[in-house]
C-alpha cells in the first residue's frame, strides 16, 4: 500500500516537473505602448535559452516551455529598449514588463587586425581599439596608433611626414592650431581618426594635381555633433619649496626655486561642431609648468602667405634649457585665450575667423659654465648664473574666406599679429683666459633688459581656374612687419669696480610683395607641363644705434641707417610625367634677381643683378599599394641677405658685436639630394620609413670670431667655405592584437662637416651624431596598461688633427610608465624617468617619478598628480662641440602635488 | 576487397561531405554603373552594424575572407550586404570621377578579399538583402554581360525554425548559445548572443532571440562569423527597383546556379575560333531547393 502511494506522487511530482509552464503578457514603455522587442525565458544563473517570443504590435507575448528549474529569468530585449530582466518562479503566470525606450550602447568590438581600415587613400584608425581606461582627450589615443607620432611640440607626424592638414568633420576649423583639437576634444567623443593620404585639399584639383601630402581628419561620434559642450576643469595644489607669493617675484630675491605656491590651474572649453558651423572657444591658465602655449602653436599655414622676417640681430643671453620635459624647469602664469569660429553658408565655401591671445610670465634659473676653444694655445673660461623674466603677450587674428567648388577655388586670409614682448635678465659673469697668458677679468654683474615689440599685417588671395583640361593659378600676397626693439645691458665689474653700459636700438622694418600666377598643361593624360610668371619684392628699412660700445682699431662706425630692397622676376616651369604608379616631375625656374643698397651713413647707393637658375628633379614611384620610393635631387644658389650688408657695429649680444659688411655680396650655392622608401599596411597595422640626405652648400664668405676679453668680435671674412652633411634616419612602428601592444623603434646618424674661423685660424670641424630609441606599449591584463620610451644618442665631435683628444658625449632617457585600473572608473598611473650623461660630473643618472590617479565619476573627473617624487632640485646637462664645452645647470620645479575638478557645464 | 570498398566508401563521402567544396565563384564582375551604385537612395540610417567573414582562413586577416559582409540595423530597415563591394566601389567611383576614366577599373580598386577572388563574380557577394518587418527582398545582381538577368523578389521572414541547444561559447566576448535548424536542403548550427538584442544575422538568418554572430552548414562550405561590432551612423542604401525588376526566388535562384556552373555559356559566349565551351563547374548552391 505504502509502496503504491510512493509511487503515485512520484509519478506526479514527475509530471508537475515536466508539465509546460506559460508565461504571457506584456512589454510596454512607460506611456504604455507596446514596443517592438522578443522576450526570452532561461532558467536563473545557467543564460541557457529555453524558449522565446516575439511581441506583437501592442507588446503582447507569449511564451511556453518545459522546465524543471525553481527560478526563471524572462528577459525582454530590442534594440530600442535594451535588454530589461524579471526574475519569476517557475509557474504558468502573467508578466508585465515595462522598458523605457533607451537607444542601446552597444560596446565596440573587433577581433580583425583591421583596427586601421584602409579605404582607398584613407586609413581608417578605430578609436575604441586604441583607447584605454586613462586616455581622456584625442591625442592621448593618437600616441598609441603606429604609423602616428605625436611630437613634444604637440606636431603630428604620419610615417615620417608632418600632416599638411587637419580636419574636424572635414573641416580647418583651426587652421594649423590643432594642438587646441588634440588636447581638448574628447577621445569618447570621436569615432575614427581617418589618414588622408595622398591629400588634395582644392577639389578641382583633386585628380589632376597629385600630392604627397597627409591629413588628419576626425570623424566624431553623432552623440559629439550639433551639441554645445562647455567643459570645465578647476585645480590646485603646493610645492615642496618655492615658498607663497601673489603675483611676480622681485628677480633679485636670491631665491633660485622653480615655481611658487600656491600652484593654480583652470580652464573652460567650449566647443560646437555641426555641418555648418564649427567653434572652439577656450581659456586655460596655470602656474604648474604646464606650457598651454602649445596648443597655439601653428603647425601649418591654410594658405601660402608671403614671409616676413624683419631683421634683427640682437637678443639676450639667457639661462638655456635643460633637456628636460620642460614641465619640469617651466616657471610660468601663463594663459591663453582663444575663439575659432568657422561658417558654412553651403557646401563649398567657409568663413573663418580665428584670434588667439597668450600672455605669460616666464622666469629661468639656471647656471652655465662655457670653456671655448680661442686659439691652439688658449682656452676662455666663463660661468654665468642668471635668473631671467620674459613677459609675453602675443595677439593673432586671422580671418578667412574660402571657396572651393569642383569648378573653381578662391581663397583669401587677412593676417594680423602683434607681440609686446620683453626679458630682464640679471646675472653674475665670471671669466678668465686660460693658456699661455692667462688673463683673470674678474666677475661681473650683468643686466639685460630687450623691449621686443613687432606688429605684422598680411594678406594673401589666392584663386585656380579650370580652362578646359588646364588649370590657371593666381595668388597674391602683401604683408608689412614692424620691429622697434631696444636691449639695455649694465655691467658692474667686481673686480675694477667700473660700470658698463650698452644700449642697441634696432628699428626694422619689412614691406614683402609676392604675386605668381601659373598655367599647367595637360599632355596626353600623363604629362603635365606648368609655366608661370612670379614677381616678387622684399624692402628692408633698417635702422641701428648702438651706444657705450668701444669697437676695434679701423671702424667706429656704430649704427646703420639703411634700406636693403630685392626684387624677384621668375619664370617657373615644371615639366611632370604622372601615371598612378610613377611621377617624376622636372624643375627649371629661371630668376631674374636684383638688390639694391641705400647706405645713407655710408652715402653708399649701389645695386646688383644676377640671374638664377634652380634646378631640381624628383621622383615618386608606388612599387606596390603599399611601397613607394622617392628620391630628389636640387641645386639652388642665393645672393645677399640683410644679415650680411651692415657696415655699423650691431650687438648681437652683450658679449657678442657684430658688423657684417664686406664689399662683396654673400653667395651661397646649396646642393641636395634625398632618397626615401616608405612602407605602410593597413592589415599588418606595420609603417616605416627610411631615408637618405645630403647636403652641400658653398659659401664666398665666413663669419671668423675674435675674442677681445670674454667678449667676441664676429666678422664676415671674403673666403669662399664649404660645408656637408650626410645623414641616414628611419623608424618603423607596428600594432599588434596581442596584449594590444604597440611598438616603435628609430634610428638615424648624420654626418656634418664645416670650417670655423677662430682669431684668424681656419678649423675643420666634423661631427657625428647617432641615435635610437623605441618605445612599447602593451596591456599585459585587462587592469594594467604599460608604456616603456627609450633614447639613446651619441655625439662624436672634433677639429681636423684633435680626433684623439674629443670625447664622445652619450645621453640615453629612459621612461617607464605603468596605469593601474582597479576599477572600471579608477586609473592609477605610475611612472618612472631616467635621464644619462655620461659627461655630468655628479649625478649622471638624474631619476624622476610621478605619479597619478584619476577617479571618473558620473558628472565628474578628479585628478591628482604628485609630480617630482624623489625632489630632484637641479639638472645638469654637458654640450661638447668638439671645440668648445658647455654645462649647463637648471633649477627644476620642487616635488608638487596637484588636484583638479573637472566637469561638464553644458 | 573489403579494404576497397571501405577506401571507395571513404573517399566517396569525403567529396559528397564538401571537405573540399567551396561556395562557387566564376564569371567576371558586374560593372558598377550597371549594378545602380551611383544611383543608390538612402532608405534608413543604422545606428549599429556587425560583420561578418565569410569563409575566412585566418579571422583577423580580411585578405583571406571571401567575403566582409555587413548587418546594418536601421529603425525600419535591416540591410545584409558587401561591405568589400561597397568600399571598393565607393573608391573606384571616386577614381573615375576624377580623372574622368571611362570602362573598366583597375584591379587594384577592389579592397579587401583573397586576391585571387578579386575579380569574379559570386551570387552571395553580389546580391543585397532587406528586411522590413516580416518581408525579406532580395536584390539579385548578375555577373558581367548578364546584368540584365538583375532581380529582386520577396519572401517571408523569418524563414528558419530553429532548435535551441544547451551549449554555449564566446565569441566577440558576447555568450553565445547554440540552435540548429534545416533550411532549403541543408543543416545549418548558428551561435547567437542573447545580450546584443539585433534579431538577425547574415545572408537570410535571423529569428533567433539574439544576433547571430556564428553560422554555418554542417559541412562548413558556408561559414559566416562576426569579426566586429561598430557603433556609428551608417546610411542604408538600396539600389534602384528599376535596374532591379520583380521575380520570384525560384527563378533567381535557377539563373543563380545557371551563372555560377557555367558562366560563358549562359552569357552566350561563342568562341570564333571553334573552341568549345568549358565544361561546367561543381557548384555548390547555398540554397538546395
Amino acid at each position: 500500500m505504502y509502496k503504491r502511494l510512493i509511487t503515485t506522487i512520484l509519478a506526479l511530482a514527475a509530471l508537475t516537473a515536466n508539465a509546460q509552464t506559460v508565461i504571457e503578457g506584456t512589454v510596454t514603455d512607460s506611456l504604455g505602448h507596446g514596443v517592438d522587442a522578443y522576450v526570452t525565458v532561461a532558467p536563473k544563473g545557467t543564460g541557457y535559452i529555453l524558449g522565446f517570443a516575439d511581441t506583437d504590435a501592442k507588446g503582447y507575448y507569449k511564451l511556453s516551455f518545459k522546465s524543471t528549474a525553481d527560478t526563471l529569468v524572462v528577459t525582454a530585449a530590442g534594440l530600442s529598449v535594451g535588454n530589461v530582466s524579471r526574475i519569476v518562479a517557475n509557474k504558468s503566470q502573467r508578466l508585465n514588463i515595462r522598458a523605457n525606450q533607451r537607444a542601446i550602447q552597444l560596446k565596440e568590438v573587433s577581433v580583425r587586425a583591421q583596427k586601421i581600415r584602409q579605404n582607398g587613400d584613407t586609413l581608417n584608425y578605430l578609436v575604441g581599439a586604441y583607447q584605454q581606461q586613462g586616455d581622456r582627450v584625442i591625442g592621448d589615443v593618437l600616441k598609441r596608433m603606429p604609423g602616428i607620432e605625436v611630437s613634444q611640440s604637440g606636431g603630428i607626424k604620419y610615417n615620417g611626414k608632418s600632416i599638411k592638414k587637419f580636419y574636424v568633420e572635414e573641416m580647418d576649423l583651426l587652421q594649423g592650431r590643432y594642438g587646441l583639437a588634440t588636447n581638448n576634444i574628447n577621445a569618447s567623443d570621436v569615432a575614427t581618426v581617418q589618414v588622408l593620404e595622398n591629400h588634395q585639399p582644392v577639389k578641382m584639383l583633386q585628380g589632376k594635381e597629385l600630392t604627397d601630402d597627409v591629413a588628419i581628419n576626425l570623424k566624431l561620434k553623432d552623440s559629439a555633433k550639433g551639441t554645445v559642450a562647455v567643459n570645465t576643469m578647476l585645480g590646485g595644489g603646493i610645492q615642496w619649496a618655492g615658498g607663497w607669493h601673489i603675483g611676480s617675484r622681485p628677480l633679485d630675491d636670491g631665491q633660485i626655486v622653480i615655481g611658487q605656491n600656491p600652484l593654480w590651474t583652470a580652464e573652460v572649453v567650449g566647443m560646437y561642431f555641426a555641418k555648418r558651423r564649427q567653434n572652439m572657444t577656450l581659456y586655460k591658465g596655470n602656474n604648474t609648468g604646464d606650457d598651454v602655449s602649445k596648443e597655439l602653436t601653428q603647425h601649418y599655414s591654410s594658405i601660402n602667405s608671403v614671409s616676413l622676417y624683419p631683421f634683427c640681430p640682437t637678443g639676450t643671453v639667457m639661462p638655456s634649457g635643460s633637456g628636460l620635459p620642460q614641465k619640469r624647469t617651466f616657471d610660468n602664469h601663463s594663459h591663453i585665450l582663444t575663439m575659432n569660429h568657422l561658417e558654412k553658408p553651403n557646401k563649398d565655401t567657409e568663413l573663418g575667423l580665428n584670434i588667439a591671445y597668450y600672455n605669460d610670465r616666464i622666469r629661468r634659473e639656471g647656471n652655465s659654465v662655457g670653456d671655448q676653444f680661442i686659439s691652439d694655445d688658449s682656452r676662455l673660461l666663463t660661468s654665468e648664473t642668471m635668473t631671467s623674466e620674459t613677459k609675453v603677450n602675443n595677439l593673432n587674428v586671422q580671418a578667412r574666406y574660402n571657396w572651393n567648388a569642383q569648378n573653381g577655388f578662391l581663397a583669401n586670409v587677412l593676417k594680423f599679429d602683434t607681440n609686446w614682448n620683453s626679458d630682464r635678465v640679471d646675472g653674475l659673469l665670471s671669466s678668465e683666459r686660460t693658456g699661455t697668458a692667462p688673463v683673470n677679468y674678474g666677475n661681473n654683474r650683468v643686466r639685460q633688459h630687450f623691449d621686443r615689440p613687432q606688429l605684422s599685417v598680411s594678406n594673401t588671395f589666392n584663386t585656380i581656374r579650370n580652362i578646359g583640361k588646364n588649370t590657371f593659378d593666381l595668388h597674391f600676397s602683401a604683408g608689412y612687419f614692424h620691429r622697434p626693439n631696444t636691449l639695455t645691458v649694465g655691467i658692474d665689474s667686481l673686480l675694477q669696480g667700473t660700470q658698463t653700459a650698452y644700449t642697441q636700438d634696432v628699428n626694422s622694418h619689412h614691406i614683402a610683395g609676392r604675386f605668381n600666377t601659373s598655367y599647367g598643361i595637360r599632355v596626353a593624360d600623363v604629362f603635365r607641363f606648368n609655366y608661370g610668371i612670379s614677381a616678387s619684392a622684399n624692402l628692408h628699412g633698417i635702422v641701428t644705434d648702438l651706444d657705450g660700445f668701444t669697437p676695434p682699431a679701423g671702424n667706429n662706425q656704430l649704427s646703420n641707417d639703411l634700406w636693403y630692397n630685392t626684387y624677384c622676376l621668375a619664370l617657373g616651369q615644371s615639366y611632370k610625367y604622372e601615371t598612378p604608379d610613377l611621377d617624376i616631375t622636372l624643375g627649371l625656374p629661371l630668376e631674374l634677381y636684383t638688390q639694391t643698397l641705400d647706405d645713407k651713413i655710408r652715402k653708399n647707393k649701389h645695386g646688383y643683378t644676377h640671374l638664377l637658375f634652380f634646378p631640381s628633379l624628383s621622383m615618386n614611384w608606388s612599387i606596390t599599394r603599399d611601397l613607394w620610393f622617392n628620391a630628389g635631387a636640387s641645386y639652388s644658389k642665393t645672393v645677399g641677405d640683410p644679415g650680411g650688408i651692415y657696415s655699423g657695429y650691431i650687438m648681437s649680444n652683450y658679449r657678442a658685436f657684430q658688423r657684417s659688411y664686406v664689399e662683396q655680396l654673400s653667395e651661397t650655392k646649396n646642393y641636395g639630394a634625398n632618397v626615401g622608401l616608405r612602407y605602410r599596411s593597413a592589415i599588418r597595422a606595420l609603417f616605416a620609413n627610411v631615408g637618405f640626405n645630403y647636403r652641400r652648400t658653398h659659401d664666398n664668405q665666413i663669419y671668423g670670431y675674435n675674442y677681445v676679453g670674454a667678449t667676441s668680435v664676429v666678422q664676415a671674412v671674403n673666403q669662399p667655405t664649404t660645408a656637408s652633411s650626410y645623414s641616414v634616419s628611419g623608424e618603423a612602428s607596428k600594432g599588434f592584437d596581442f596584449l594590444h601592444s604597440t611598438i616603435r623603434v628609430f634610428g638615424g646618424y648624420g654626418l656634418s662637416e664645416s670650417e670655423r674661423l677662430i682669431s684668424q685660424s681656419l678649423y675643420q670641424y666634423r661631427a657625428h651624431n647617432i641615435r635610437f630609441g623605441g618605445a612599447l606599449s602593451f596591456s599585459p591584463f585587462e587592469w594594467l596598461g604599460v608604456v616603456y620610451t627609450s633614447g639613446f644618442s651619441q655625439s662624436f665631435s672634433y677639429t681636423e688633427g684633435h680626433r684623439d683628444e674629443a670625447v664622445r658625449v652619450k645621453s640615453n632617457t629612459k621612461r617607464l610608465s605603468m596605469s593601474v585600473y582597479p576599477t572600471k572608473t579608477l586609473t592609477l598611473t605610475l611612472a618612472a624617468e631616467d635621464n644619462y650623461n655620461n659627461l655630468t660630473a655628479e649625478n649622471r643618472h638624474a631619476w624622476f617619478g610621478d605619479a597619478t590617479a584619476k577617479l571618473k565619476l558620473k558628472h565628474i573627473d578628479l585628478e591628482l598628480q604628485l609630480n617630482n617624487l624623489f625632489d630632484q632640485r637641479q639638472y645638469t646637462r654637458v654640450n661638447y662641440s668638439g671645440l668648445d664645452i658647455y654645462t649647463q645647470t637648471s633649477q627644476l620645479r620642487p616635488r608638487n602635488i596637484i588636484g583638479t575638478i573637472r566637469f561638464k557645464l553644458l | 576487397m573489403n579494404k576497397r570498398i571501405i577506401t571507395i566508401i571513404l573517399a566517396l563521402s569525403a567529396v559528397c561531405s564538401g571537405a573540399v567544396a567551396q561556395p562557387k565563384v566564376s564569371g567576371r564582375v558586374p560593372t558598377r554603373e550597371k549594378r545602380g551604385y551611383d544611383q543608390q537612395i538612402v532608405i534608413d540610417t543604422a545606428s549599429v552594424r556587425v560583420l561578418y567573414a565569410l569563409n575566412a582562413k585566418d579571422i583577423k586577416d580580411e585578405n583571406t575572407y571571401i567575403d566582409l559582409g555587413k548587418l546594418e540595423v536601421g529603425r525600419r530597415v535591416k540591410k545584409y550586404s558587401s561591405e568589400f563591394i561597397d568600399l571598393s566601389d565607393e573608391e573606384a567611383v571616386k577614381w573615375k570621377k576624377r580623372t574622368g576614366h571611362t570602362g573598366y577599373v583597375p584591379k587594384s580598386f577592389w579592397i579587401g578579399g583573397r586576391p585571387e577572388l578579386h575579380e569574379n563574380w559570386s551570387e552571395l557577394v553580389f546580391s543585397d538583402y532587406f528586411i522590413r518587418g516580416n518581408q525579406l527582398k532580395e536584390y539579385a545582381c548578375f555577373p558581367l554581360w548578364a546584368e540584365r538577368e538583375n532581380s529582386s523578389y520577396t519572401e517571408p521572414w523569418p524563414l528558419m525554425q530553429w532548435t535551441l541547444a544547451d551549449e554555449q561559447q564566446t565569441i566577440l566576448g558576447h555568450r553565445c548559445q547554440k540552435a540548429t535548424c534545416r533550411f532549403r536542403g541543408r543543416d545549418f548550427v548558428a551561435w547567437f548572443a542573447a545580450d546584443v538584442p539585433i534579431k538577425g544575422g547574415p545572408w537570410k538568418f535571423g529569428g533567433l532571440p539574439g544576433c547571430i554572430l556564428k553560422v554555418y552548414d554542417v559541412q562548413k562550405i558556408y561559414v559566416w562569423e562576426a569579426v566586429a561590432i561598430e557603433r556609428g551612423t551608417y546610411q542604408i542604401m538600396q539600389y534602384p527597383d528599376k535596374l532591379y525588376p520583380k521575380s520570384t526566388r525560384k527563378s533567381v535562384w535557377q539563373r543563380q546556379k545557371k551563372y555560377a556552373e557555367d558562366y560563358l555559356n549562359a552569357i552566350g559566349w561563342t568562341s570564333l575560333e571553334g573552341k568549345p565551351t568549358p565544361p561546367k563547374i561543381h557548384f555548390e548552391p547555398l540554397e538546395k531547393e
